[in-house]
């Protein structure tokens, strides 16, 4: 304590911030009371101050609770929304940065798989499974593969054949310029386990890829529809056109939209596959059981299609929380009651991992939050076992899982 | 380094989880504050709101702080004060008073609630009742808000000298009415134990 305050007046103790801090808000307590034993002169003085400042505490209401939840989350609302108005305006001028360097990105030439005008079924070129091979990668049309080197990177395509990824490497294709016209070339872009990817295609529409998937897209959308092929899960923010349906075909499973804000989680090791509707409307179709045509099913906003591929059926419910399903776009991993098991899928899908649970691990709690995921692995454990009664042990990329020793005796 | 000067740069370059926090930090000070100035909730609330959205749309545009406190504070000020001109122009007719904050002490609330006040209650009363409100307005800054003077001159338009004399006059005149007679037994609740326990 400082030596200054033996002289101190009763005034200026009122005036000191220390002191004010001590009387009203307790720092330093100990010091001080420690500073008025070996002081003895300055106790009456301190006492008075003391009683003086605490004389002079204002009457005061206290917010309730649920004002500062509902404020609060309209202020995250505007700010999420803010966010997403800068970022358009920022895409934009990227675009017009790319139409003016002009890159000729066509049909490549006739390469073992392509998609003709008969709907014959898409075949992904890289056959085996998708988690294998840690670079994210684009496949063009003519079979050259280009690494993505960042864990988001970002594809523009435009309408004038141009490409760019992450905003800096471009390609020259003019070379690949091929005759047959008559016949679109695909491009895939595969996403491991731990990336995800951002693109424009050429008719303006952005596809948020997610860990674990890949899209076979056109350079060029010249049939009547325009047609993607996804494996494992994507968001879509389709451009409307009425004239060119945009439809994503997801195993045996079509979803035909006319512009719109939606989810398809179509992984092959799921048992279902998930349509979400944010906003718009998308008709979902699956093969008839005899393999003669198709039966639609239109979904409305905040719906949400689950096709079970046993089964062959689809099941439509409500989805009030469809935002939560996008959440990943932005960056964020939401769960809404979900179970711990399903939890771990997607961390095992996000940051490539392995997660095993004890044997005799059960847990039926339900977890409704969200997780940063541009936090390490490390600090996404952290706080979930802060949540829930799990300890964790990461050992190289497997991530061993136990309850909670003392959680038995506890309550 | 000053914690406030990094937190307010990681809301500049827009880090998430930091307006959160900073709204959480210090929603409750802002609607005390507030309620100094009106009895409407709802004003009080929307103005709140109205601050951190202009957070958020003017984000990259924001000055530098190292008090953010400080920094809220003002701002917030500033907005009640205009929304409840705008209130009172439009909803209350015109002809309004003009907008000062109203502190009540919580002593000061304690013993209008009581039938009958004892001698020493009536001096409290009394000293805290000299208190203007301008010199009430000034030590909510000093003691709730933890404020420099030279802040406390900016947010009231006032000259450093003419703060801190009233001050320096509230405390004089509290000094001697409540001083004189042994008043402050009064208040026994608030102390500490070793504090009633040292006197006899």
């Amino acid at each position: 304590m400082k030596e200054k305050y033996k002289k101190y007046s009763f005034e200026e103790l009122i005036e000191d911030k220390h002191f004010i801090a001590w009387v009203l808000r307790g720092s330093n307590k100990n010091e001080w009371k420690k500073f008025i034993v070996d002081n003895p002169v300055i106790k009456e003085k301190v006492k008075k101050a003391r009683r003086t400042i605490l004389l002079l505490r204002d009457n005061y209401e206290v917010l309730d609770e649920e004002s500062i939840l509902k404020m609060g989350h309209n202020i995250y609302r505007f700010e999420q929304q803010h966010k997403k108005k800068v970022r358009t305006i920022k895409r934009r001028r990227g675009l017009s940065w790319a139409a003016s360097v002009l890159l000729i990105f066509s049909a490549g030439t006739i390469g073992y798989f392509y998609l003709n005008e008969k709907d014959t079924d898409y075949q992904f070129v890289s056959s085996e499974n998708v988690t294998q091979g840690n670079e994210a990668r684009l496949v063009l049309s003519d079979g050259e593969e280009i690494q993505l080197n960042s864990d988001n990177s970002t594809i523009s395509l435009n309408n004038e054949n141009e490409l760019k990824i992450n905003n800096d490497s471009i390609i020259d294709l003019s070379k690949k310029e091929n005759e047959l016209d008559n016949v679109v070339q695909m491009n895939e872009v595969i996403i491991p386990y731990g990336k995800k990817s951002e693109l424009l295609l050429a008719d303006g529409t952005i596809v948020w890829l997610n860990a674990g998937s890949r899209l076979a897209f056109p350079s060029k959308f010249t049939k009547k529809t325009r047609e993607v092929y996804l494996e494992g899960e994507a968001c879509f923010k389709v451009v409307s056109d009425e004239n060119q349906p945009f439809i994503v075909k997801a195993g045996q499973l079509e979803i035909k939209v006319l512009g719109t804000l939606f989810d398809i989680s179509a992984y092959s090791s799921d048992e279902n596959i998930e349509t979400i509707l944010i906003n718009g409307s998308v008709a979902v179709s699956k093969p008839n059981s005899l393999g003669l045509g198709r039966s639609e099913i239109i979904l409305k906003p905040y719906q949400r299609a689950s096709f079970q591929k046993q089964k062959n059926d689809v099941i439509v419910s409500e989805e009030p929380n469809a935002e939560l399903y996008i959440a990943w776009t932005e960056g964020w991993l939401q769960f809404s009651h979900e179970s711990l098991q399903s939890v771990f899928a997607k961390l095992e899908r996000y940051y490539n991992v392995e997660i095993r649970t004890s044997q005799n691990f059960l847990s039926s709690e339900l977890i409704t939050g969200k997780l940063d995921l541009k936090e390490s692995l490390q600090d996404v454990m952290i706080t979930l076992s802060d949540v829930t009664n799990i300890e964790y042990r990461i050992n190289g990329n497997k991530i061993y899982i136990d309850k909670k020793l003392n959680e038995l005796h506890m309550r | 380094m000053n914690i406030d000067i990094k937190i307010w740069n990681d809301f500049k370059k827009g880090e998430n989880c930091v307006l959160s926090h900073i709204y959480c930090q210090h929603v409750q000070l802002l609607f005390r504050y507030g309620k100094k100035f009106s009895k409407n909730n709802e004003i009080i609330k929307d103005t709140i709101q109205d601050l951190f959205f202009d957070l958020i749309r003017t984000r990259e545009n924001l000055g530098k702080t190292d008090n953010i406190r400080f920094y809220l504070i003002t701002s917030f000020k500033r907005k009640l004060v205009k929304n409840l001109r705008k209130q009172i122009l439009f909803v209350d007719g015109g002809m309004g008073k003009n907008i000062e904050a109203e502190i009540v002490y919580s002593v000061e609330h304690d013993l209008i609630c009581k039938e009958e006040l004892t001698h020493r209650e009536k001096i409290v009363q009394k000293a805290l009742r000299e208190l203007s409100p301008k010199q009430r307005e000034i030590l909510f800054y000093r003691f709730t808000c933890d404020f420099e003077y030279e802040q406390i001159c900016q947010i009231m338009s006032l000259k450093y000298d003419s703060a801190r004399k009233l001050v320096f006059r509230a405390l004089k005149s509290l000094k001697k009415c409540l001083v004189s007679s042994d008043i402050f037994l009064l208040f026994f609740g608030f102390f500490p134990k070793n504090f009633s326990s040292q006197k006899k």
